[in-house]
């Protein structure tokens, strides 16, 4: 199924859906089924994601309509909430945010980076520079990141490519 | 949803690229290529099968103290329920 916008959140939300397999929210079948999904570059249904990640779905809703987003199963309230709001979410403890530890508090933030290098082996590995250093993460689930691409790290996942407007909305990198 | 559990390394398999991660209910494999310097007795948050970062210990400490207070509570109101790190720990968050 081609549904951008689901990919795009499957992406940001996947490292965290272990710990929804363990609280039983999702069975270890779904969780398989989510990662089989974004190997292949294909998109879970909308019904089903929003029942997945529920809090990250809420929180489009809410910086949508703080922004005048018509549609927040979009690219546009999903980049106004991962680039734009998701640190602010953090720091406000908002739901289950805040009762992470402060290293995972740091780790859950969004960076965004250019792509120095690209490292294939068992497990496709990129170099990001970022504002705030660089950084090593993984590109499991963006195959077709290459060397000078500005892409956006979540707990240290690599999440999409950003077009240039995007990037220099949420993310002006100092050269 | 992003509330992870920290696990003690025990074992580091450097020729692998991986390592063996302590839960106290459970021993669980994860790769080390984004944290090839982790060593033994570290704590460390897993993803998808991946060490993606070293806990320092004492914030390790505090969040294994707390799921184990939060359990006892479970168990008390909940006598017979799972306890446990990988026990239920409630909501969503992304």
């Amino acid at each position: 199924m081609r549904d951008p916008v689901g990919l795009v959140l499957m992406r940001y939300a996947f490292p965290c859906a272990e710990i929804s397999v363990r609280l039983g929210h999702i069975t270890q079948e779904e969780y398989d089924a989510l990662e089989a999904a974004l190997l292949a570059g294909e998109s879970f249904p909308r019904t089903r994601l929003e029942r997945f990640f529920p809090a990250a779905v809420r929180r489009m809703k809410e910086v949508a309509e703080r922004e005048g987003i018509l549609d927040y199963w979009s690219l546009e309230a999903l980049h106004a909430y991962f680039l734009g709001e998701h640190t602010r979410y953090i720091d406000a403890g908002d739901g289950m945010l805040g009762e992470m530890m402060a290293c995972e508090k740091d780790l859950c933030r969004c960076r965004i980076g250019e792509v120095l290098q690209v490292v294939e082996g068992n497990e496709m590995v990129l170099r990001v520079r970022t504002n705030e250093g660089e950084e090593t993460v993984l590109g499991r689930y963006l195959p077709t990141a290459k060397k000078g691409d500005i892409v956006v790290s979540h707990r240290r996942f690599a999440t999409e490519i950003l077009d240039g407007e995007t990037a220099a909305r949420y993310g002006s990198l100092r050269t | 949803m992003c509330l992870a559990i920290p696990g003690k390394v025990v074992k580091v398999d450097a020729e692998k690229g991986t390592a063996t991660v302590d839960y106290e209910v459970e021993q669980r494999e994860a790769g080390t290529v984004l944290v090839p310097d982790v060593t033994v007795g570290d704590y460390v948050l897993v993803q998808a099968k991946m060490i993606v970062q070293v806990v320092p210990e004492q914030q390790a400490l505090d969040a294994l103290a707390a799921i184990h207070e939060a359990d006892e509570r479970r168990e008390k109101w909940a006598p017979g329920g799972t306890g446990g790190v990988s026990g239920d720990r409630g909501g969503r968050d992304a």
